[in-house]
This record gives C-alpha cells, structure tokens and sequence, in this order.
C-alpha cells in the first residue's frame, strides 16, 4: 500500500481542528482540574499560586458525611433510569401500532422534553405541596387521610425528583425506541408469525433483544447525566433539602467551588466522580461487549 | 475545486473554534450578557482615548434606570464612556470566574467576607490611594469601617478601605399591625393579667416594645389564629404569630440572649456556650407554644407574610419597598385591611423580665450587613473608576431616590439621621429602628462575614437543624428528634473544627504572613 500524503493531508487537516479543540478544551481544562485537586486553590486566584496539599482535599472529602450524603442521594437518583426505560419501551410499543393519531401522542409525549426544566420544577413543586397540593388534593379524594409530605419528609423528597425527571425525560426515550423498532426487519416478525408465536412472545424474544443497544444507549447516557443532576434538585428545594435529603455530589462541588471559594475541594469532587461514572459505563461496556462475544461464540460453533 | 471547498470548510471549523476566544474588550461592551465579569475598560490614562470604564452589578429594574440617569451625568463630567452591566443570578459565581481570568470589571461589588481575599490576591486597590479621604467623611462610618481591612496585623475594620459602601443594610423584625388590631382584644387581656408587659407599639415615650422570648413566644400564639376576613387570594385562612428560620433569623436570639456565634477574634465557635444554648431554646419556644408557622409546610414564611398570613416577619432595608407596594395597592389591600406593616425590635432574654420597656432598648439586637463598589486592581482607570464607585455611593441624589424606593437607607449619614427621619415622605413608620441599628445601637455584623469562609455555619451547624425542628414540633421528618441543648452539643467539635481549617485555610493564603 502506498503512503500518499497529498490525499491524506486533507483528512490530519480536518480531523486536526477537533483534535486541537480536544486538547485545548478538555484535556488541558482536565489535567488543570487534577492539578487543582491536589491545592488548596480559593476561587478568584490564579492556579499556579495555590499551595499544594496533597491528598487533603481527598481526605476531606471521604470523611465529610455530606459528601457521602451527596453521594448517596445521587445514587439513589438512578432508580428513574430503569423505570424510565421500563415505561418507554412500553410506550414506544403502544405508539408503534399504526394505530390512528399515534403521531399526537408521540408530540404530546415529546412536549415535557423542551419544555423548561425551570417551569417544570416550579410546577412539580406546587403539584406535591402537601398543603393543597394537586397530588394530595387527589390522594385525599381517594380515602387517604394522611397523604405523604412530599415536599418534608426525607423519606419522599427524592421521589419527587425522581418522578419529574422520568416524566420529563420519557418523550426522547420512546422516540428513540421508536426508531429502535421501526428498524428492526419485518421477517422477523413474519418468521415468528409463521410459527405461531404470540405478540407477547414476539416482544419479549424478537422485540426486546434487537432493542438491546437503544436500552444499552440510555442506560450509559442516563448514568453520566444522572450523575450530573443540579438543576432539579436546586429548583424544586431550598438549600440541601430537608434533612439533606436531596443535594446532589454536583450541588456540593459547586456550592464548595463558588459559595465557600473551595475549588481545589470542588476539582476533588468533580475528579472523583468523574472516576466513578467512567468506572460505571466501562464495566456496562465490559458487559455489553461480553454478550456480544458470546453471541459470536455461539454462531462460529 | 475539490480542494478550494477542502480548504475553505477547514478555515470555518478553525474560525468557529477560535470564536469562543475573543478580547475582553469587546465582550466588556456587551451588556446584555448580564455576566459577572466583561473585562476592564480600555484607554489608559494619558494614551488621549475617550477612557471606557465597565461597571457590572445587579439592581431591580427601578433602580436601573435612576443609575443610568446618574452614570449619563458622570460620562459628561469625565467625558468617558461608561458601561453599566446588570446581571442576573448568577453573578458571584461569573465574577469569581472573571477574577480568577484577570477579566473583572472595574468596579465591582464586593462582599464583606471577600476582602482579605481580594486584597491577598492583589485584585482590588483602597481608596485611599485613590480619593482625598476627607471626602468621605459624609458616609457612614461603621460603613466605612465594614470595609476596613489591615493587611500589616490583618485586622478588619482597621487600616485602608477597600472598598465603599454600595449600601449599608439592617434587618430588625416586621409587624403585620392588621393582624394586631384583629388580635386586640386578645392581647390587651394578655396585658390585663401580667402576661405581657405592654401592648406591642411605641409608647408615648417613644420606646419600642421589646419582649423577653417568652413573652414574644406567647404574643406569637395569641397571633396564630384562623382569620375568616382574609381574601381568598391568601391561598389559607391559617395565620401565624411569625414564620423564623435559624439561617437567617437566629442571630438576633443569640445576641439577645447576650451570646454571640463567635468570641471576638473569631477563632472559636460558641455553639455550646449556656448564651447560646439560651438563645436557640427562645428561638425554638415559639414553636413550642405553637406560635410559628410549621417547618413542613411548604408555603415559605415570606409567601405566607405578603398573603397577610403571618403577624412578626424579619424584614430588611431592601424588603421595605415590596411591603409598601403591597401596603399602598388599594386594588389588593383595600384600606390596610389585611396588611399594614411597621418595624420591630426583636426579642430577648427571659433574663430581662423585670427591667422596665425603657431599660431594654439596648439589649436587643439585629443584624447588619453590607456590598461595596471595589475598584479592579486591573483597571487602567483606576482614578476614574473611584470616582464613579463614589459617585454611586455618595451621590445625594441617588441615596435620596434609592431610600424614597424603599431599597436601602441613605448612605450619607447626615441624610439618614435627619431627612430620613423627619421627611414622611420616606417610610415605614418606626424607621427609627433602622437607623439605631446602623448607629451600632441595636446592629451587629453577620458572624460569617467574619471568617473565611461558612462552612461553620452551613455544614457545622445548619445542615442538621430538622431534628431540632422535629424535636419542638413532634413531627416525624426522618430524622433523629434533639432538644437544643444536646444539638448545640453535638454539632460544636465538628463546627470548631471547620472553623479550625478555614483559619488554617485562610493562614495559608495569607501572602503578608
């Protein structure tokens, strides 16, 4: 194979814009960020100023409880991505029929996704109210009389972030899963039919399986942004939330970094969880990649 | 052709990359940014130009337009160009960004717990290498000394000012008097039997009504009541003696309680000290008689006191024009029916009990804060940009309109003990409470404006605050229920210790040292 580099000059030349971008705009940012993490580095002062300090911030940060309590609440954040999944694949198979108006639903679906997450927030707060709120308004209707305090208790306040994340977040997921299924080949289908399998069946062995990488998608996505929640919780509560039941591990980087001038702290945090979300989704593309390898194994026997 | 068009999309992507880099001149003229930074004005002294100075703050839209009245004055005077940016929440956070990228503006608002900060890492200048200091003899002195700071013995309130006063701010308690006259029978039986020592006004003697937190705990239950006259806007019939919240309004009880956050250099935290202890137990008292608003309920205490639903509310300098407007709105408030809102004297120690209302002027006490104007120590108009951030605190007319607006008082002090005082054009009623707090009669600075920073307070002692409310209240919100005193306990070794690192931080940092 000959090596022509006036054909190849235009491709380094393209691919070296992004390239430079990288750097200049991630990996410097990110190896600056390291840095700060190891200095006591007050917001307002230049990096290379601040005192090195080793593993202090580190230290510090495992033994804050409401680190680990940031930490705990983000975690437990991540039981609306199986639901969400759970309710869009649902979704996407109700509004793949070919039923009629099914393309109305599919918009209605999609609104609460740019809708702003700032009139969300502010509307979820008044509907979880427990004091004349719609949802308790509704509870009490039914027979409850001691419907949950939603908005004060420890114990609900982070369900209703939960609930108004996949709410939100429901109408991108069923599209993709719509494309997911509307690219799956008919003679799989029409091979199932054949031999007399049922819908039921045919979702569960045909359907599901082929959707693998859209759920595989939304899972990893769902985790890196999981983990980066800020906004609802800041919006819908006030300060760390009752009892800190709902400030987020970004929440506590950013009120160190900006409200208490910590950003060497701040780095700490973000480093960390950095490394948490990355061991996540290798060990999710570990898993995934396994499946295919012994799917392959199976064919080549 | 091929290439041309290779050539010609490589150039647009280098472009487009290149485009989030531009000079911070340029992006200091766009004040529609609402950014905390937009880099220093241009033209140095002497170089001929026009000079350009970039001013960013955050003020209501009212308040706008009386500054750029002001500034368009000032750009005749100097014969600059003056960029006035408002920005929008975000403003500390953006202003720490454009500090830390060497592109702060030239004037800028600096809080009280920035100074050592800003002065250690050079970014600001004190005026009195820049202004004839004689000058600003007019402005308050305790104003004045709030930005003091003595990088030698590293002493605030001594040494240069660092910045001026963009207002000089008291918070002291607020009354509701619609809900009082509705309560009025109630309360003078109060009075009758010995339970209260007198009615909740100003005598005839013009002393205020200070109560010991027993009494103010049972004038709060005498006040909470379900009120049938409200109007439907108020969203609940439910009203409430006060609505309190230890960030913001436990100071006054601590201090009442002649306790305080912090000993005097701010180097030990006294959350365990019997003063404090004393302080939290009448704070919580009120919830324990039933006079305040429930930590569960949703509706925020400040919600509840515009809706007429809530009788003693803290109110600061800046919370005055919001009341008046809500007072004045016939349309609403029909006659005062529902709201009618004067200043108060906050509570104090059961202590006190039996000294006689004109002894107990002096022992309550209310908080009292302060953002100045900071001149970037970047600016290439240094000189210019003190004049202008004078100006703005200075300016006779500013303070007057500003003090008419109900935001702030005057911060010419002659102005605020006399015209303030006794034009009636300015409001509210009893703003005399104001002005003794700001004299250092009745004020007294926020303790975490004294240390580096407040992870003390926030992380040390606030974070945990629900088992205190579940306690009083007998509401189970997840926690572990304390009392005050075995709370105040527990949170002190972990407070001292925050305390202990930010010292430790601040020694660190300290390049004069």
């Amino acid at each position: 194979m000959s090596f022509r580099v006036s054909d190849n000059i235009w491709g380094y030349a393209f691919v070296l814009i992004p390239f430079i971008g990288l750097i200049v705009f991630v990996l410097i940012p990110f190896c600056m960020s390291v840095y700060a993490s190891f200095t006591a580095w007050p917001l307002g002062q230049r990096i290379t100023s601040a005192k090195w300090v080793g593993l202090k911030n580190y230290i510090s940060m495992f033994t804050n409880p409401l680190f680990r309590k940031s930490l705990g609440n983000t975690l437990f954040y991540m039981i609306g991505i199986p639901i969400g999944i759970v309710l869009s694949v649902i979704y996407a198979a109700l509004m793949n029929r070919g039923a009629k108006y099914e393309k109305v639903f599919r918009v209605l679906y999609y609104t609460p996704v740019i809708t702003s997450v700032v009139a969300v927030s502010f509307i979820f707060q008044r509907m979880f109210m427990s004091d004349g709120g719609t949802i308790n308004t509704f509870l009490m209707s039914l027979g409850i009389k001691n419907p949950p305090n939603w908005m004060s208790h420890p114990g609900y306040t982070k369900w209703v972030i939960i609930i108004m994340a996949v709410w939100k977040g429901l109408g991108s997921s069923i599209i993709m899963y719509i494309a997911g299924m509307q690219g799956i080949s008919s003679t799989y289908y029409e091979a199932a039919k054949i031999d007399g399998a049922g819908w039921f069946y045919t979702f569960r062995k045909i359907t599901l399986p082929l959707l693998m990488p859209v759920t595989f998608y939304l899972l990893v996505t769902g985790i890196i942004g999981g983990a980066q929640m800020y906004v609802e919780p800041r919006l819908i509560f006030t300060g760390n939330g009752p009892a800190n039941s709902t400030f987020t591990t970004v929440i506590h980087l950013y009120d160190n970094t900006f409200r208490n001038s910590k950003a060497g702290y701040g780095s700490a945090v973000a480093i960390v969880l950095g490394i948490i979300v990355f061991l996540v989704t290798a060990l999710q593309f570990y898993i995934n990649g396994r499946g295919d390898r012994v799917e392959k194994a199976k064919e080549n026997r | 052709m091929k290439r041309l068009v290779s050539l010609l999309l490589v150039l647009v992507m280098a472009a487009s990359l290149l485009a989030g880099c531009a000079g911070s001149e340029q992006s200091g003229k766009d004040s529609s940014t609402g950014n905390g930074g937009g880099g220093s004005g241009s033209n140095p002294e002497g170089s001929g130009k026009k000079p350009v100075l970039n001013v960013s703050v955050f003020a209501q839209e009212h308040e706008q337009a009386m500054y750029r009245e002001v500034i368009k004055r000032f750009e005749e005077k100097f014969n600059c160009t003056v960029n006035f940016q408002v920005a929008g929440d975000q403003y500390w956070p953006e202003l720490e960004a454009a500090l830390t990228a060497n592109a702060a503006p030239d004037v800028f608002y600096l809080g009280l717990g920035d100074i050592k900060r800003r002065v250690w890492a050079d970014k600001i200048v004190g005026f009195d290498d820049l202004l004839d200091v004689s000058s600003l003899d007019r402005i308050w002195p305790e104003a004045l000394n709030l930005y003091r700071y003595d990088v030698e013995t590293n002493k605030l309130g001594e040494g240069k000012i660092w910045a001026l006063p963009k207002d000089f701010s008291a918070c002291s308690m607020t009354v509701n008097k619609a809900i009082i006259e509705k309560r009025r029978p109630q309360i003078e039986e109060l009075v009758n039997n010995g339970t209260l020592p007198f009615f909740p006004e100003i005598d005839k003697n013009g002393n205020l009504p200070v109560y010991t937190f027993t009494e103010f705990a049972t004038l709060c239950k005498a006040l909470t009541f379900e009120d049938p006259t409200l109007p439907e806007t108020a969203g609940s019939k439910q009203v409430y003696g006060t609505h309190l919240w230890e960030d913001f309004t436990l100071q006054p009880f601590i201090w009442g309680a002649g306790g305080d956050y912090l000993n005097e250099d701010a180097t030990k935290v006294l959350f365990d000290t019997p003063e404090f202890i004393e302080g939290y137990e009448g704070f919580m008292k009120i919830v324990e008689m039933g006079g305040s608003g429930l930590s569960t309920d949703e509706t925020t205490g400040y919600m509840k006191f515009l809706a007429g639903r809530v009788a003693y509310f803290p109110c600061g300098t800046w919370d005055v024009g919001a009341f008046q407007a809500i007072e004045t709105d016939e349309s609403i408030n029909p006659g005062k029916s529902w709201f009618d809102f004067d200043l108060a004297p906050w509570p104090i120690s059961d202590r006190y009990s039996n000294l006689p209302i004109e002894e107990r002027q002096d022992k309550w006490f209310g908080r009292v804060d302060s953002v100045g104007y900071a001149v970037s120590k970047d600016s290439s108009q240094q000189k210019l940009a003190a004049e202008l951030a004078y100006l703005l605190c200075a300016d006779e007319e500013v303070q007057r309109f500003l003090a008419k607006q109900g935001g702030q008082l005057p911060n010419i002090q002659a102005m605020a003990e006399g015209e303030y005082l006794t034009d009636d054009s300015y409001f509210p009623e009893s703003r005399i409470i104001f002005v003794r707090m700001l004299q250092g009669r009745n004020g007294r600075r926020v303790p975490t404006t004294l240390t580096f920073n407040a992870l003390w307070h926030s992380d040390g002692f606030i974070s945990g605050v629900d088992s205190v409310w579940s306690y009083y209240e007998k509401i189970d919100k997840g926690v572990t229920p304390m009392s005050v005193s075995e709370y105040c306990k527990m949170v002190q070794p972990n407070a001292q210790a925050l305390l202990d690192q930010a010292i430790q931080d601040e020694n660190d940092l300290n390049p004069y040292k």
